[in-house]
């Protein structure tokens, strides 16, 4: 069966390290390569974006003779003089594009000498950052910054923060929804006395990465932010728990997992009236009572993080059956085990041929998924977009979040308003 | 992962295509083995052929075990042990007409790392036999990142010869600042010619290194390789073979 990519497009290492880097606001981007052959920029090329890394990315621009001759190592000299003359940047990180990586240009051996130069710490990505999808690059990438901004904290005596303080490790600049999702954990750790300091890689500086050790939990979104968690928790003792509430169940077992973890009590009155939201109430009464059909399936496109909770809140929330996931990246042999054990029918990373040969086969009535997925299923009536890439929707208003309650109601809202606009068209 | 305490001798020997570098590099290996060392031999040539005579056949490639495997790759699908436990390693280049044979061993480099390849088999000594002709980026990486210590050039007296060791001579002069390889000089391999000694000694100085070692034209190693062997396995008590263990001896005390 074909392999080739045309609607999942293909999201290497290098364009997860950018990602990562385009959230940490006080760190330069030189990218060793030629102007344009940079696939970041065009596909990021969005409102959003550029003001993120407007006046800190940079090419070095390399010509056919820097290529053939070189390897530009003037112009990535130049280049990281340049950015370290400005004085914005706390750190310069030097990302080798796919030129430069193929003729292999040192370019540790160029950031050694240039920043013992400019004073100014640099970090790099060579020529092995062409082998993983962009989830590895994104961990590679918290890696680095971590283990850089942090290691030295230990010797300059650690003071814990003074209230209970929480870091989110994983989610960057493509993290759908994130503004909406990071308020609603706010507010639902604020009920156990937890305040989020820290999100990285998706909205910080080098001074909060410098501060991370100083939380007493970390919160890990996404597989990418694993490695990150696991060396705080090597170095500094900080525990952390992976994976993001969604579902009404789903929050309050994540919740009660906190609570555990912490030794903090669970309010249980405001959880009691967190959770008096009556679902069947609303499906009962959307389009007459009419579709509101048991043996209506759904179809999933999720990361492994994501789908376990995913899948439990379809099947013990909404009462639906999950006729097929599609996992979007490979899972860990433990949480592979995991998502087995639940018994639904599981695909990872498939081709879209097989995908959507899946999808036509097991005819679900709903699918939840990313805009790609609405492109390779057109026929199913209904979509829900829970994951990047997510070209079709805006996604300016922070109060449409997919994690915990106020996740669940959102996406139970959007639910039924796409179940009911269905039924009314289909009637005519 | 296994941590390596014990200090490994690691030495890059380069030279022009043709220059008898793979025979002087697998009877160096087979000359080193000898003295009780564990040995890994990676050659660096799209070639694959540094190995042949330590492993008696074609060892597979990492390039080619990559493609077929993938992700399933592993460090038994390409270290094959050869004579006197010799481990052979072959990088492989690319389909020929396509590709990029620097990148292939750029590519090759970071699947053996990946797969912690020398932590696993703990060698005393890894030698590199790389394609000297050109020294782009890719065949330039054994000479950085502490990858090899002690470079080595294999040159007759033949002008093109010459000239490429002249060229890597360059290359490991430039790395120099950065803390990489050392040039610790030429090894004459002999092929005859009128003033052939002579060119070689004006090169060594333009160069601005010593001559390490000299190895005289020897039929030997013609009649060796027709049984597929190294000098050192199939004539040990040549003349010839005590010229390699003389070698080694001298590499090691370096």
């Amino acid at each position: 069966m074909s392999k080739i990519s045309s609607v999942f497009l293909p999201a290497n290492e290098y364009l997860g390290v950018l990602w990562a880097l385009s959230g940490v606001k006080d760190v330069a981007v030189i990218n060793h390569g030629t102007g344009g052959c940079n696939f970041f920029e065009f596909a990021t090329a969005s409102d959003r974006t550029k003001r993120l890394i407007h006046d800190r990315f940079c090419s070095t621009g390399m010509e056919a003779e820097d290529i053939a001759l070189s390897g530009g190592e003037d112009k990535l000299k130049a280049a990281i003089e340049e950015m370290a003359q400005k004085g914005d940047f706390s750190m310069i990180a030097i990302i080798a594009n796919p030129v430069s990586s193929l003729i292999g240009v040192d370019i540790e051996a160029v950031a050694k000498e240039a920043g013992e130069k400019t004073g100014i710490p640099i970090i790099t990505f060579g020529d092995s950052v062409w082998q993983e999808q962009a989830e590895k690059g994104i961990e590679l990438a918290l890696v680095k910054l971590v283990e850089h901004l942090c290691a030295d904290q230990k010797d300059k005596g650690l003071t814990k923060e003074p209230s209970f303080s929480v870091n989110i490790i994983g989610p960057t600049i493509q993290t759908y929804n994130w503004k909406s999702d990071k308020k609603e954990l706010c507010r639902l750790l604020s009920f156990l006395g937890m305040e989020v300091k820290t999100v990285i890689p998706y909205d910080t500086t080098t001074e909060e990465i410098k501060k991370l050790p100083q939380a007493n939990l970390n919160i890990v979104a996404t597989a990418a932010g694993l490695q990150a968690a696991k060396y705080l928790e090597r170095h500094f003792q900080i525990p952390y728990i992976y994976g993001l509430p969604y579902g009404k169940k789903g929050t309050f077992e994540w919740l009660q997992e906190i609570a555990k973890m912490t030794n903090n009590p669970l309010p249980m009155k405001w959880i009691k009236e967190e959770m008096a939201f009556p679902v069947h109430h609303y499906f009962e009464r959307i389009a007459d009572g009419t579709f509101y059909q048991k043996e209506w399936t759904v179809a999933l496109a999720c990361p492994p993080v994501m789908a376990k909770k995913m899948i439990q809140m379809v099947t013990e929330d909404w009462e639906l059956r999950v006729a097929a996931v599609r996992l979007t990246t490979v899972p860990e042999k433990e949480e592979a085990e995991e998502l087995e054990s639940l018994s639904v029918p599981m695909y990872v990373t498939p081709s879209e041929l097989e995908w959507k040969k899946i999808l036509r086969e097991c005819q679900p009535f709903i699918l939840m998924g990313s805009a790609e997925d609405r492109l390779l299923a057109k026929e199913i009536p209904v979509h829900l977009r829970i994951v990047e890439p997510a070209f079709d929707v805006f996604s300016f208003f922070e109060g449409t979040p997919l994690v915990g309650w106020e996740g669940f109601k959102c996406m139970t809202q959007q639910l039924l308003n796409e179940i009911s606009r269905y039924a009314i068209v289909s009637k005519k | 992962m296994i941590t390596n305490t014990k200090p490994i001798k690691r030495i890059a020997i380069y030279g022009k295509g043709g220059i008898g570098k793979s025979t002087i590099s697998a009877n160096l290996s087979a000359a080193l083995s000898e003295r009780g060392l564990k040995v890994m031999q990676i050659g660096c040539d799209p070639k694959a052929d540094s190995t042949m005579y330590l492993a008696r056949e074609k060892v597979p490639t990492v390039l080619n075990v990559l493609k077929e495997k993938k992700n399933a790759i592993q460090l038994s699908d390409f270290v094959k042990e050869g004579f006197n436990g010799v481990l052979c390693v072959e990088v492989g280049g690319p389909t020929p007409g396509v590709g990029c044979a620097g990148q292939g061993i750029i590519a090759a480099f970071q699947q053996m790392k990946k797969l912690n390849a020398i932590e696993t088999y703990q060698p005393d000594v890894v030698i590199y036999d790389v394609l000297g002709d050109v020294v782009c980026g890719g065949f330039a990486v054994p000479l950085r990142d502490g990858y090899a210590e002690d470079v080595y050039i294999i040159s007759s007296g033949e002008r093109m010869s010459l000239y490429a060791a002249y060229n890597i001579s360059r290359a490991v002069q430039n790395f120099r600042s950065r803390g990489y390889a050392t040039l610790k000089g030429l090894i004459f391999n002999s092929k005859g010619g009128e003033n052939e000694v002579q060119r070689v000694h004006e090169a060594l100085e333009e160069i601005g290194t010593n001559l390490f070692h000299k190895f005289p034209r020897d039929p030997v190693v013609q009649q060796c390789e027709k049984e597929k062997k190294t000098v050192i396995e199939g004539a040990p008590n040549s003349k010839l073979a005590n010229e390699y263990r003389e070698l080694a001896r001298k590499v090691m005390e370096q």
